[in-house]
């Protein structure tokens, strides 16, 4: 029983690799193959590669006889990440399974069900807690000497790490299934937890290079610290250098925690699993609704769209709060910038303003809500289409959409730069006109990807939003355009003032949004009528 | 009312709707009967300007689907075999939706809510979202969507599965007073039972090409609609 459901389960964590959902056909063998490598390549060559460089800036340690504290923190980072892995894929491929009901109704025992499920999340914890557990222990090896019980506990440290977060992803995915059930905007709240790990992320990410240096500074003081107040961190770092005790006892404990933790989710695992009604009944009161015109019912359709999932939000729309950030940012160290990096481009002022145009519209690039709007439509398109609204207002709305929702952001962050940098008032003027029609001129373009490259056959809303052409277009493209506005100055800021150059990018932006706005409403109305 | 002539439609090499042509009177319910894959969905996309077509002509009133499709949409309705409405809206959001798109004033759209909603039940759970909809639910929302600007003809593809027995004799009523009210029917049904008590006229569609149409008693004669959609189907 349990094989064919391993079968069936790896079939589908596999299945993208094999099978083309796009061209709904098999990939050939070298296709195949290409994705494995390219897998294999960000997984070992990227993040083995990081994790590799960290061990080695952490080796020191080692060389002072801390060997535990080593293996401590690695091993603790290997949680992380591995947990970071498949905390979401617990909750989503244990309780949101879309065959639950139909494998419940079966004659399978529910632990069968359990365990081949669980297979897929074990792998990917195992997967990425390997990719940080692995290249540490290579760098153990390469600074201390080898012994049997060092060999041992090495060997049985990936197992061990990838046990105990599973069992960690277990308990945290029960919990996200718990509270899921009783949450309320959960799109919203989805979006503000994910923010908050972005900022986390990059807070952590810009003070580990300090941090390290300060903690391989004073080990010593750490070490002994370490020792006195977290004994169970230095008993987890010494199994991991094969001391026997710490050996048996870190795995007997892992080996308990998780069998107490699947013992208490197959418990409950029909319960959460077959719980649909997540939100509160909201009973119907008749009041008297607005009246829109068929634009805005359109856009409006399009924005409800928007905000009601998290992964348009976080993949499409990113970009707004970084605008914001940045906005916020410039205004507050406006001062220091002045005084510190100002200063180092003196008699080169345009390319500060280029420079600054160059990061608004890189970052006016990264919403491309419009560019997986057409998609989107998927199952749904019989409805837009037999209604009495012009192909032309239905592609409308969706650009326009996309600039209503960049525009204010935009101009916030081009007006913080303006604040800084100073410009004599006509280019100021041209600066801030240039990012506005970056922003309708990005607009059309997303639209233009999304009609070029539609896909109206996905089960997974993340395939046209995150993984689909059109979107990978937009936002290259944009990025792309955005840094020739930069570069480019580089070249013409020699024979031209900024003010005129601007001008001239200007006036070629207004051009291309024409061309596209024309392309549209024409060939794009067409494709859209044709889908 | 409605004219189709010649309507011809392939997908790739096969013929899906073949030189087929049909008009419908106002009054009329018409009925679509064929078996699975016969060409019936297509024909009924075709007709309400969602699938475009190879040849022939489709009118409403003089009205074409091709060169007039705003024009023709606002006159007619139309409801799929499955309904994947807009998941992300409440039941009440998308009414409201369709109304404005239809340009039904807030009084008129008001009032036919309350009306049909009260009708199938189904006023209570407006607030909710469409996602927590069963599919009979989502059925019921798609026919008052499609009964919101009173249209002149509606257009409907299986239209009583997923719905329970009272809302099906619901639905059947609502449809005869369309019809009294000088609007037509045009919809396609596998339970010929009904077919044969609520339609005025029928067709047979088979591989595309339409084998017979008339009235209920020209098709069927002194036979069940049954007995002759089955020698129908038999005949090579």
């Amino acid at each position: 029983m349990i094989k064919t459901l391993l079968k069936k389960q790896f079939s589908e964590i596999f299945k993208a690799y094999f099978f083309d959902a796009k061209k709904n056909k098999s990939r050939s063998k070298t296709s195949t193959v290409l994705y494995f490598l390219l897998f294999i390549f960000v997984m070992v060559g990227v993040m083995g590669a990081m994790f590799g460089a960290l061990s080695f800036s952490l080796s020191p340690i080692i060389a002072l006889g801390f060997g535990w504290l080593y293996f401590a923190v690695m091993v603790l980072l290997s949680i992380l990440f591995g947990v970071f892995g498949s905390v979401f894929s617990t909750y989503s491929g244990l309780y949101l399974a879309k065959d639950n009901d139909l494998l419940l109704s079966m004659p399978i025992p529910v632990r069968a069900i359990m365990v081949s499920r669980l297979l897929g999340v074990y792998l990917m914890g195992l997967m990425y807690s390997s990719v940080a557990i692995i290249p540490a222990i290579v760098v153990y090896f390469i600074f201390s000497k080898a012994s049997v019980m060092s060999i041992v506990g090495a060997l049985l440290l990936p197992v061990t790490v990838s046990l105990f977060v599973l069992a960690l992803s277990c308990i945290f995915g029960y919990f996200v299934a718990k509270i899921s059930l009783k949450l309320k905007n959960k799109s919203f709240v989805t979006v503000l937890i994910s923010l908050a790990f972005f900022a986390l992320y990059y807070f952590v990410y810009f003070k580990a290079s300090a941090f390290l240096g300060e903690f391989i500074k004073n080990v010593m003081i750490y070490g002994e610290n370490i020792k006195e107040r977290a004994y169970v961190v230095y008993i987890i770092g010494r199994s991991g250098e094969g001391a026997v005790v710490p050996l048996v006892a870190v795995n007997l404990v892992v080996s308990v925690l998780l069998f107490v933790t699947l013992y208490v989710i197959s418990k409950s695992f029909i319960k959460i699993a077959t719980s649909t009604a997540a939100v509160k009944r909201v009973k119907y009161y008749r009041k008297r609704e607005k009246m829109h015109s068929s634009l805005s019912a359109v856009m409006l359709k399009e924005l409800k769209r928007f905000t009601s999932s998290p992964n348009y939000m976080l993949n499409c729309g990113l970009g707004i709060v970084f605008m914001i950030a940045a906005g916020v940012f410039v205004l507050i160290k406006g001062g220091a910038i002045r005084e510190t990096i100002l200063p180092q481009f003196s008699g080169y002022e345009g390319l500060t303003v280029a420079a600054a145009c160059a990061v608004v519209c890189m970052l006016v690039s990264m919403n491309d809500i419009a560019a997986p709007s057409v998609s989107l439509e998927g199952k749904t398109l019989w409805q837009i289409r037999s209604l009495p609204v012009g192909t032309n207002t239905i592609l409308k709305s969706k650009y326009l959409l996309q600039i209503c929702i960049n525009i204010i952001p935009a101009l916030f962050c081009a007006f913080a730069a303006l604040v800084v940098l100073r410009p004599d008032i006509l280019t100021a003027i041209l600066f801030v006109a240039l990012c506005t029609a970056y922003v309708v001129f990005h607009a059309l373009y997303s639209l233009y990807c999304g009609l070029h490259k539609v896909n109206l056959d996905w089960t997974n809303e993340v395939v046209p939003i995150k993984q689909g052409l059109s979107v990978v277009f937009a936002i290259f493209g944009g990025w792309g355009v955005a840094i020739a506005i930069g570069a480019l100055f580089l070249i013409a800021g020699a024979v031209m003032p900024v003010g005129v150059y601007l001008f001239i990018i200007l006036s070629i932006i207004l051009l291309l949004s024409a061309f596209i706005y024309r392309w549209i409403n024409t060939s794009g109305v067409r494709v859209f009528e044709e889908l | 009312m409605l004219k189709i002539e010649h309507l011809t439609k392939t997908f790739g090499d096969k013929k899906a709707v073949d030189d087929l042509s049909l008009e419908i009177g106002a009054g009329e319910i018409y009925g679509f009967i064929g078996h699975n894959g016969a060409g019936k969905t297509t024909t009924l996309k075709s007709v309400c300007g969602i699938q475009s077509f190879d040849s022939g002509s489709v009118t409403l009133d003089g009205l074409s689907v091709i060169s007039d499709p705003i024009a023709f949409k606002k006159q007619i309705a139309y409801i799929p075999d499955n309904p994947d409405l807009y998941d992300f809206m409440s039941g009440i959001k998308y009414l409201n939706f369709i109304a404005d798109i239809f340009k039904v004033d807030e009084n008129t759209r008001a009032e036919r809510i309350e009306k049909y909603a009260g009708i199938f039940s189904l006023t209570d759970d407006l607030a909710q979202p469409i996602s927590a909809y069963s599919h009979g639910m989502k059925q019921k929302l798609a026919i008052i969507s499609a009964w919101l600007h009173n249209p002149r003809l509606i257009i409907m593809d299986e239209p009583f599965v997923g719905l329970d027995p009272k809302a099906s004799h619901s639905l059947k009523q609502m449809m005869r007073e369309i019809c009294e009210n000088g609007g037509a029917i045009f919809f396609s049904t596998h339970v010929l039972e009904v077919a044969e008590k609520l339609c005025d006229k029928v067709a047979i569609i088979k591989d595309g090409r339409l084998i017979k149409k008339g009235t209920m008693d020209e098709v069927k004669g002194d036979e069940s609609l049954e007995e002759v959609f089955l020698e129908l189907e038999a005949e090579k």
